[in-house]
């Protein structure tokens, strides 16, 4: 099962709560709008090669639509088209004034120059730049892409429709970017836990925290975490698993990295461990912040942790789900929990479009504040209806988007 | 022909006769008259009175509804064929039919009027209460197929019609979060 098929299983839960019938889903899982375009360029070799780039533009009931622009070589349409229905139900659950639309090239950027993927970029943008725009349609990076392709995006953008810095987001902070936003994701995942450790009336201090994955949610998540007191006992990356009883000291583990080209290899500042026992740890809180699918049917029930944060992109696997929720695990979904990334993009185009520079700490202080408002309506709507945190984020979702849909009588 | 020339082999397969012994059939045969149509012509009117019971004993007629004064707007409700009885409602209840019946080529029908069946029933003749029996019995399996039409109605196919008022309702009363 690939991740966006977990999605449409999670979606047609929430749809049987809200009675929706089969013509009415039709309806709200169709896409507004597929695009596949040529990207031809000639390569630093003299060779002519070309890939398929993809815009979906999913649902523009709640307002322009937001999503990534991924590049990998595994791309293709069905992928794209599942992932910008994500972005509507994702928008909608912290409820920024967006829809959903998601789209990629069939590139592999590191078989690839800078000045290639620059030029890929470009022609992209050269094709679809009548589909995109600040009131249109807003992509941002995503698997493949960075701050960089959206200054590409920007400047190339700009040439045809004239100074335009709102038209996509992430981009870098010297280029009209936000200031906090590198670390929104992780930041979003760490309040929504310490939200939910206080939900639950436990102790901050008293809490233990296995974070799987080290990169740019899974570090800031970390490192959130341990500032507000949490023990951070164990963090992974590809190079294996690090575990200390006590706790890790997150700060002298962000700069070991930082001056280890990214990695945590011959980290000495905690034990060495399997990534298996990592998720396995008999800790409070597990944080899967990698890879979709790391929890599966069968390792679900060596899972100790009785809450999952889902900081990836559906690290639990529908089967795993049904394992762990009658068990009383409380699992809070990645349409919640890795929010503030695309919260920030939100704040970033607000910035442009008015601007004025935002500084960190208002980013800091409204991501706050929308993270913590949102894991609210969800819990509260989980505790009413008596169904899991996932079913709920999807009713509030999709019941939101439902409403704009019959609002603006689309049909 | 005449209806007294109505063979009893014929009279036995005509099913609103089925309750009847062979000499009650020819009591209520001679009662009877037989009327001749060309294709085309009008056996029964939509929206006038008549009350007579129809057997076709040899043709086809179609049973027609107008939905408006345009003959053209006219829907064919059945086809009937041989040993078929039609106009029982207005037979036993006096009011405008509800829908018309036409010759499809040329046919014979048996007539019975009820000033004819009122007669029979005055003497008492068994005969008139057993044709009452299987033209109630036929009238209530009519009813009771157009009560399952009217449940699919409102269960299915009404609930898809209402589909998006439903949406709304769910999305705006129940679940407004």
């Amino acid at each position: 099962m690939r991740a966006f098929e977990a999605t449409q299983m999670y979606f047609n839960r929430a749809a049987d709560h809200l009675d929706l019938s089969p013509n009415i889903r039709t309806l709200l899982l169709t896409a507004k709008r597929e695009v596949q375009v040529q990207v031809s360029i000639e390569r630093d070799n003299g060779e002519i090669a070309t890939y398929l780039g993809y815009r979906v533009q999913h649902d523009d009931s709640r307002g322009p639509m937001k999503g990534g622009l991924r590049y990998h070589h595994d791309v293709d349409l069905d992928e794209v088209r599942s992932l910008a229905a994500l972005m509507t139900w994702k928008t909608a659950v912290v409820d920024l004034p967006y829809g959903g639309a998601k789209g990629g090239i069939s590139i592999d950027p590191r078989a690839h120059s800078h000045r290639e993927l620059e030029r890929v970029t470009r022609k992209f943008v050269d094709e679809i730049h009548d589909l995109i725009g600040p009131d249109r349609d807003i992509p941002a990076p995503d698997m493949g892409s960075n701050a960089e392709v959206m200054a590409w995006i920007t400047n190339q953008y700009s040439k045809y429709h004239g100074f335009s810095p709102a038209c996509v987001t992430g981009k870098p902070v010297e280029m009209h970017g936000l200031p906090g936003r590198e670390e929104a994701t992780g930041r979003g995942v760490g309040i929504v836990t310490i939200k939910l450790v206080g939900r639950l009336g436990r102790k901050i201090n008293q809490t233990r925290v296995a974070i799987q994955g080290f990169g740019n949610v899974g570090s800031h998540a970390a490192k959130f975490l341990s500032e507000a007191d949490c023990k951070v006992v164990a963090i992974s990356d590809v190079s294996g698993a690090y575990y200390r009883a006590d706790g890790i000291n997150i700060a002298d583990a962000l700069h070991y990295s930082l001056t280890n080209n990214y990695s945590l290899s011959g980290f000495s500042g905690a034990d060495s461990i399997s990534n298996a026992e990592l998720l396995g740890l008999d800790v409070e809180v597990l944080i899967p912040a990698a890879l979709g699918g790391v929890i599966t049917a069968e390792n679900a029930n060596d899972i100790k942790a009785g809450i999952i944060i889902e900081a990836a992109n559906a690290p639990v696997h529908p089967h795993a789900d049904d394992i762990l929720d009658p068990k009383g695990t409380i699992i809070v979904p990645d349409i919640l929990v890795n929010a503030g990334g695309v919260t920030a993009s939100y704040f970033e185009w607000v910035q442009n479009r008015q601007h004025y520079r935002w500084g960190v700490n208002r980013v800091r202080q409204e991501l706050d504040r929308v993270m913590s408002d949102s894991f609210e309506r969800v819990w509260e709507l989980a505790a009413q209806r008596k169904v899991s945190l996932r079913t709920a984020a999807y009713i509030l979702g999709i019941g939101r988007v439902g409403r704009a849909t019959i609002l603006g009588g689309s049909v | 022909m005449k209806a007294a020339e109505i063979s009893n082999d014929v009279l036995a397969e005509i099913p609103v006769f089925r309750y009847l012994e062979p000499d009650e059939r020819r009591q209520l045969c001679d009662a009877s008259s037989i009327q001749q149509f060309t294709s085309g012509e009008v056996v029964i009117r939509q929206g006038k009175r008549s009350q007579n019971l129809w057997v076709l004993l040899r043709g086809e007629c179609q049973v027609i509804r107008q939905n408006s004064e345009d003959d053209s707007d006219e829907l064919v409700l059945a086809t009937l064929s041989p040993y078929s009885t039609f106009g029982e409602m207005s037979f036993f209840h006096e009011a405008p039919h509800s829908a018309g019946v036409r010759a499809k080529g040329n046919v014979e029908i048996l007539r019975l009027k009820r000033e004819s069946y009122d007669e029979l029933i005055e003497n008492g003749a068994t005969s008139a209460y057993k044709l009452a029996l299987a033209a109630v019995e036929t009238m209530a399996d009519r009813l009771r197929k157009m009560d399952e039409w009217v449940a699919m109605l409102v269960s299915g196919n009404g609930r898809q019609k209402h589909e998006w008022s439903h949406f709304r309702t769910s999305l705006f009363s129940e679940w407004n979060l």
